[in-house]
């Protein structure tokens, strides 16, 4: 970077000197800005005061610095050439805690857009510039090997500690650029000594065979270095583990003492006589200090979820009904029938966590978990006949005079249900309240739902108080997000959410339920008032559901805290059965999952059921698995930028689609706005990729 | 024939100030938004040099280009050592602190013969401060 328009520099005194060239610091957000009218992205036109296409003579790559010091207005720096920026970013310790504008240490480097899920299409190695570590808007190493992670880190210089006296001291402390990578089969840490760096136009074959180049003490001092290497394993969790290639980084504490990652594995795991050897998908936690040589921890991981279900099941009276046809004089019954009658209650509860993503804040390590605690009850009513063979008369009701009883003389009354079938169950009274969030971080104002599922009314949802005086259920029973992007480290998030509510499910049944349908793109970040910024919202037409149907899988919704249902419950007058007092059976299953996070979460469960139909209960509407809402390959949602700077201003810009179906992009700035990026030149303005620095 | 008389002079002593050169122009302090590289330059005001016999020669170069501060004015006081020298004119308020570096090219004897000739200098010369 050379000094230009430089004027009043003609020093008089003759004995000045130069005591320090500082380059330009980039203390913001390199984008990349497009449009329909300039699809290739903009160059700066000095001349112009409206961004131009590219092939203009400040070059055909296209870019555009912008930052936002403290205190000021975001501000564009226009520089010809072009910048080197990666899509993860290590933030180091401050520069000078006395020069807070100077912000920190800063390294980015290649990886996945949602920071610490799988990209689809992103292979680390499927391109050269993998290896390359970037800071300023510069190549400032490459490496031997694809980069999982990369930092700055400050440690003893090996030419200090071996320094005989002879000669001037050596410093005694060096900056390093340390990475780690993965040669296909390990995981290896290097470092080499910080010096030098290029850009763009100078980043020639020649520079990078040489930056690449291993550690000779006589022929290549200032080579790669290597600290250590490790085929990583979970063979402590399991038998036949199999640790799958690296989708993700590995992230640096602030100090670049220590870094994380997490990755997906598969092993076998014995899980008992019930379930038997499982093989089993799941992600793993593996940690690695430095200093001078590199050390690998396996931390494994939470134990999962475990899922405990309580079944009891209480035999009420035998219920008895008697028929004659059409009827009779004689008091004598022409055909009896009986039903054993079992009121069945069910309790499932899931709790626990497991751990997705890894990051450091500071140099704390934090870990990014999924939540659940899920809550479900079910209450139902099981009758199975145990009459006699029925008179033939029986089956010729459809023209009884009598049918149901209605001369009231006790005959012919109404059976419990679908009287045709000698065996069969009620429908189920289903109380649901599920919870599963992302945590990650020290705010705990907010939880960050993956999914959410309850029956209960909106204000309930929304507020988390119950509504114990709600006439009506609103049963907003779905709810999935799926994020694009989370950066733990402020935190930021984006999401898309998926939303369905029932509506209007009444007490007593009977009435239309409506499904309203909504998706959403949502925008979390915690220094814009910790709240969720929702930038578009697609509402679907409402589908009326018929009053003999009921929303996918989930019988009639009751309110969470009216269940179980104790007998005669006023709001539902069961005029036909009545609680008995004994119990048939006792229950308790209890196991752990995930078993495979490619499934779906366990909906089935051994049950007393089995003794009347020899199947399994289900417990309805299974949860998603974790690597659907956090890995979604469907939803084609992670094409953007995102980034968060020193000073915790935020950059995004992101595709979605919109209500119309048609594509837009979401770009934001936190704190205000900037004209001549922001403003849209033509349609359809975008300014990803994004890089930080 | 009589030789000339030669003086061989060192430095003794040099204030200096820092200014940084940017593509704004000088500052002695930067801009928090300043969006530009620059060089840290060290600006002698007055210079000192002294020989063994105790001679000296003080050289003044108030005539600098002015720096402008974090608010990019020019002007405000100018110090040497904490104590105020003189004012550049402008709207500015910010002061200039300038430092006296020695050189070590003097013993300590000879140092204070020279730092008493230089309180001599000064007063009848008036050399401010």
């Amino acid at each position: 970077m050379t000094l230009s328009n430089l004027y009043g520099f003609n020093l008089l005194s003759p004995y000045g000197k130069v005591t320090r060239y500082v380059p330009l610091e980039y203390k913001g957000f390199f984008l990349h800005p497009k449009s329909d009218a300039a699809p290739e992205g903009w160059t700066y036109d000095p001349a112009g005061e409206q961004p131009e296409k590219p092939g203009k003579p400040s070059g055909d790559k296209p870019y555009r610095f912008i930052g936002k010091p403290p205190a000021s207005a975001w501000s564009c720096v226009h520089t010809p050439g072009d910048f080197f920026y990666g899509e993860i970013d290590w933030r180091g310790p401050v520069k000078d805690s006395e020069a807070a504008h100077r912000g920190r240490y800063r390294v980015s480097f290649h990886g996945p857009k949602s920071r610490y899920f799988t990209e689809p299409g992103f292979f680390y190695g499927s391109d050269a510039s993998h290896n390359n570590v970037y800071s300023e808007g510069r190549c400032i190493a490459v490496a031997p090997y694809p980069v999982l992670g990369a930092c700055l880190s400050e440690q003893t210089n090996p030419a200090f500690t071996a320094w005989d006296g002879t000669g001037p001291t050596p410093p005694e402390k060096v900056w390093y650029v340390l990475v780690v990578c993965t040669d296909g089969s390990q995981d290896m840490v290097y470092r080499r000594p910080l010096g030098g760096s290029v850009r763009r136009a100078q980043y020639t074959d020649e520079y990078r065979a040489s930056a690449m180049r291993l550690y000779n003490a006589e022929s290549n001092p200032q080579g790669w270095e290597v600290l250590g290497a490790k085929a990583l394993n979970t063979s402590s969790q399991g038998t036949a583990c199999e640790v799958h290639r690296p989708t993700t980084p590995w992230f640096f504490n602030e100090s670049g003492t220590e870094a994380a990652c997490v990755r997906e594995c598969s092993l076998d795991v014995d899980r008992g006589a019930l379930l038997g050897m499982k093989r089993r998908s799941g992600y793993n936690l593996f940690t690695v200090k430095i200093d001078s040589s590199a050390s690998f921890t396996d931390l494994r991981n939470y134990a999962g979820y475990s899922t405990t279900i309580d079944t009891s099941v209480e035999k009420l009276p035998e219920y008895r009904v008697e028929t004659r046809y059409p009827y009779s004089e004689s008091n004598e019954p022409i055909a009896e029938h009986s039903w054993d009658i079992y009121y069945l209650k069910q309790k499932m509860r899931c709790q626990g966590r497991y751990t997705i993503g890894v990051d450091y804040v500071g140099d704390s390590m934090r870990r990014i978990d999924i939540v659940a605690d899920i809550n479900r009850y079910r209450a139902q009513y099981m009758y199975i006949g145990t009459d006699p063979a029925p008179h033939p008369e029986e089956y010729s009701r459809n023209v009884d005079s009598n049918r149901w009883d209605i001369f009231g003389d006790g005959f012919n009354e109404l059976p419990p249900s679908e009287e045709e079938t000698p065996r069969n169950i009620s429908s189920a009274r289903v109380g649901v309240d599920d919870r599963v969030y992302l945590e990650f971080s020290d705010d705990t104002e907010d939880l960050h739902w993956i999914y959410r599922r309850l029956s209960g009314s909106r204000q309930e949802f929304l507020t988390g108080v119950p509504d114990t005086a709600a006439q009506y259920l609103y049963f907003l029973w779905k709810l999935n997000t799926y994020p694009h992007h989370l950066d733990v480290r402020t935190p930021h998030l984006l999401t898309y959410v998926e939303e369905v509510a029932a509506e209007d499910l009444t007490l007593t049944g009977g009435a239309d339920v409506v499904l309203r349908t909504v998706e959403a793109e949502q925008h979390y970040f915690v220094d814009n008032g910790k709240d969720y910024k929702v930038f578009m919202e697609r509402k679907k037409p409402d589908d009326n559901i018929p009053a003999s149907g009921y929303p996918l899988g989930v019988g009639q919704g009751w309110l969470y805290d009216r269940l179980p249902l104790p007998a005669g419950y006023p709001q539902n007058p069961d005029p036909i059965y009545a609680l008995g007092t004994h119990t048939a059976g006792y229950k308790d299953v209890s196991y752990t999952f995930p078993d495979d996070l490619q499934d779906k979460w366990p909906n089935t469960v051994p049950s007393l059921l089995e003794a009347y139909y020899g199947t399994y209960y289900t417990v309805d509407d299974g949860l998603l698995p974790i690597t659907e809402q956090t890995q979604s390959i469907a939803k084609n949602l992670r094409n953007g930028g995102y980034g968060v700077d020193d000073f915790r201003n935020a950059a995004v810009s992101m595709e979605y689609t919109d209500h119309e179906n048609k594509t837009k992009y979401y770009n934001y700035l936190s704190g205000g706005t900037l004209a001549g990026v922001t403003s849209a030149y033509g349609e359809n303005l975008k300014f990803y990729s994004i890089g930080v620095s | 024939m009589s030789l000339p008389v030669f003086e061989y002079f060192q430095e003794y002593f040099r204030v200096v100030g820092t200014v940084y050169a940017t593509d704004e122009g000088l500052f002695k302090e930067l801009p928090d938004d300043l969006a530009s590289s620059y060089i840290e330059v060290e600006v002698v005001y007055r210079i000192c040099m002294a020989n063994l016999g105790g001679e000296i020669r003080v050289y003044d170069f108030t005539n600098n280009p002015k720096a402008k501060d974090k608010e990019r004015k020019e002007g405000g006081k100018v110090t040497i050592d904490g104590t105020e020298w003189f004012t550049e004119d402008g709207p500015g308020t910010t002061t200039l602190n300038l430092g006296t570096k020695y050189s070590s090219v003097f013993d300590e004897g000879t140092k204070a013969k020279i730092d008493m000739v230089l309180s001599i200098a000064k007063q009848r010369d008036k050399i401010e401060p």
